[in-house]
């Protein structure tokens, strides 16, 4: 015989109370639709968008903080990054503004404050629901104000890398860059954004000459100098910027007067550099070694081996208007000369033993030619082969 | 097969095979693109130089040559023995003068004498050149300022010109120099030289060229 398993009685004030507690849960409480738990609606953070009439998102705080934090299967946290801080705001519904994350970054980074945020998202969630984004939602975030949406992923601007730059800007700045750490040894802008990098490597690389290697006092100073003019660079556009602004508000006033304090700090700083080490052509200290002048440069020239300003005779022989001198000479001699016929027969002999010295001269010459320039080939095949230089003889670059 | 050699033309390029490359290997200098283009400009300028030494001689320092004297100095340039035979008034001095200016202006490093009989013969030669390099010879209409910034100067020889008695001079920055050599050539044996100048070499002595034409070897 079947035996009806009946249901366990339970008291009725039990039965009550718990019916009290499933009516709040239902009036206070919101299923999150990560986790699919009802919670209470504490356990979620407002949503301040007019048309959500129940006040709170849809994903509860701990569910968004674990896709912030990335937290995989065995609940360990790795670290947060804008992606993932963007997944979960989307689910939240809440703006990614790049001003926030810089300071919430900071924030969390920051020891000194004292009051630690552990990590970027903590500090990020606190800092977007202060009052003035209240009515922000995922839409006002600002890959949205560029429109940068493409491939069902939201493209963060990353910074710029050596690619981006126009070709002309590349080359110099790659050449720039190469002389640079050929001439220090190391790089001493790899911090700098790569923008601001082209200008900043043209510029060290304009000072170089052998007293700033000879001096690494000077090489110091040089450096620091570049430093300070892209400085005052970014201080002047900042200027500008509040200029701009100072008809709708007066009290920006301050900040230009103290931006152009600290400019003139900097100017003044960089032009004592220059004064101590002789850098610029009013302190310049290498005067007296000609520097400037056509004699001067012609050594300087020499000392560097430049191609260019070798002494070649045989290029100044055969250049149009010494050869044309040597030909009116040589046509005015053969005029001048009026020879007998015994000075002629002298003549002749001493024509005839020249004709086969150079004769022998010139076959030795040819021969030692031909062996210089099959060396030539041989030595080109053997760059080609092992990829040192391509067929247009230009050096592969690694 | 061979490439035929052509031996006509002007300039070296004339003078290269056909078809025919050459690798330079690539040197790297530590300074901007935009210096080392304004060098080869410079070094552009100083090789016309070379080639057309009287052109430079005109447009640099300002000085006008005859017709027989441009024969003469272009003539010279390259030439290792070279006589002078000229008559009297016809500006062999004057000549000579722009003619060590512009070697020691255009070649670096470069070492001259001035030689003659006695030490004031080639002492008149070099005040010749410091009277070109300081406009006062009033028959050069147009003569500039170059030469004489070139010149290197101090605080005891504030014009660039040295008058040591024993052998006037001058130097540039290039490291290049012009001395005389005094009538008692004896004590002047074992200089080295890439030019002797003979001012008056007719009456210069035999025992003199046999002390100072090794100079040149």
């Amino acid at each position: 015989m079947a035996v009806v398993k009946q249901p366990k009685k339970v008291p009725i004030a039990q039965v009550r109370e718990e019916n009290e507690k499933m009516k709040k849960l239902l009036e206070n409480g919101v299923r999150c639709i990560v986790c699919g738990v009802m919670k209470d609606k504490s356990k979620f953070y407002v949503n301040t968008d007019p048309h959500c009439r129940c006040e709170v998102g849809c994903v509860c705080k701990e569910c968004a903080r674990k896709i912030a934090l990335q937290v995989d299967d065995d609940g360990i946290e790795h670290e947060v990054t804008k992606e993932s801080c963007i997944e979960a705001l989307k689910l939240l519904n809440k703006p990614f503004l790049n001003s926030v994350w810089d300071a919430s970054v900071q924030e969390s980074d920051n020891l000194v404050a004292g009051r630690v945020k552990h990590n970027p998202w903590n500090a990020y969630i606190k800092n977007i629901q202060m009052v003035q984004y209240v009515g922000m939602d995922f839409f006002d975030s600002d890959m949205f104000k560029r429109g940068v949406v493409g491939g069902g992923q939201y493209c963060i601007k990353e910074p710029k890398t050596a690619d981006d730059l126009s070709e002309d800007v590349r080359s110099t700045y790659e050449v720039n860059k190469k002389t640079t750490l050929r001439f220090l040894g190391y790089d001493p802008f790899e911090n700098e954004p790569i923008e601001e990098q082209p200008i900043l490597y043209a510029k060290l690389v304009s000072y170089f000459d052998d007293s700033v290697r000879d001096d690494g006092l000077k090489l110091e100073a040089v450096i620091e100098i570049v430093q300070s003019f892209k400085d005052i660079k970014t201080i002047n556009d900042a200027i500008s910027k509040y200029k701009k602004q100072l008809g709708e508000n007066p009290a920006v006033i301050s900040t230009i007067k103290s931006l152009a304090d600290t400019k003139q700090k900097m100017i003044s700083s960089a032009l004592a550099l220059a004064k101590d080490n002789g850098i610029s052509v009013n302190h310049n200290n290498s005067k007296s070694k000609g520097a400037g002048t056509l004699s001067g440069i012609i050594k300087e020239m020499s000392e560097m081996n430049l191609d260019d300003i070798e002494i070649n005779t045989f290029d100044y022989e055969t250049s149009a208007a010494i050869s044309q001198i040597m030909e009116a000479n040589f046509q005015n001699q053969m005029k001048q000369l009026n020879p007998d016929e015994n000075d002629w027969e002298h003549e002749v002999q001493h024509q005839a033993k020249l004709l086969h010295e150079l004769q022998k001269e010139r076959d030795n010459a040819v021969e030692y030619c031909r062996l210089l320039r099959k060396e030539n080939k041989d030595l080109k095949d053997f760059l080609i082969e092992r990829n040192i230089i391509d067929d247009a003889l230009n050096i592969i670059d690694e | 097969m061979s490439e035929e050699i052509t031996l006509l033309g002007d300039g070296i390029k004339e003078f290269n095979p056909k078809n025919f490359t050459y690798f330079v290997k690539p040197t790297y200098y530590d300074m901007s693109n935009l210096r080392l283009e304004g060098l080869k400009k410079t070094a552009e300028i100083i090789q016309w130089g070379r080639r057309n030494p009287v052109k430079f001689c005109e447009r640099f320092m300002g000085i006008e040559f005859l017709d027989y004297q441009k024969y003469v100095f272009m003539e010279s340039w390259i030439t290792p023995y070279v006589v002078w035979c000229m008559s009297r008034n016809s500006g062999k001095t004057t000549l000579g003068s722009p003619f060590l200016m512009a070697k020691t202006l255009l070649l670096p490093y470069f070492e001259g004498y001035i030689l003659s009989g006695t030490g004031a013969q080639s002492i008149g030669m070099m005040k010749k050149i410091e009277a070109i390099t300081k406009k006062e010879i009033a028959s050069f209409t147009g003569l500039t300022d170059v030469f004489m910034n070139e010149l290197v100067k101090s605080q005891s020889n504030s014009n660039g010109f040295s008058h040591n008695p024993n052998s006037w001079s001058y130097k540039l920055y290039s490291g290049s120099t012009i001395a005389t050599v005094n009538s008692n050539f004896d004590a002047s044996r074992g200089k080295r030289s890439r030019l002797n100048f003979y001012d008056e070499a007719s009456y210069v002595l035999e025992d003199m060229y046999t002390a100072t034409l090794p100079f040149v070897t």
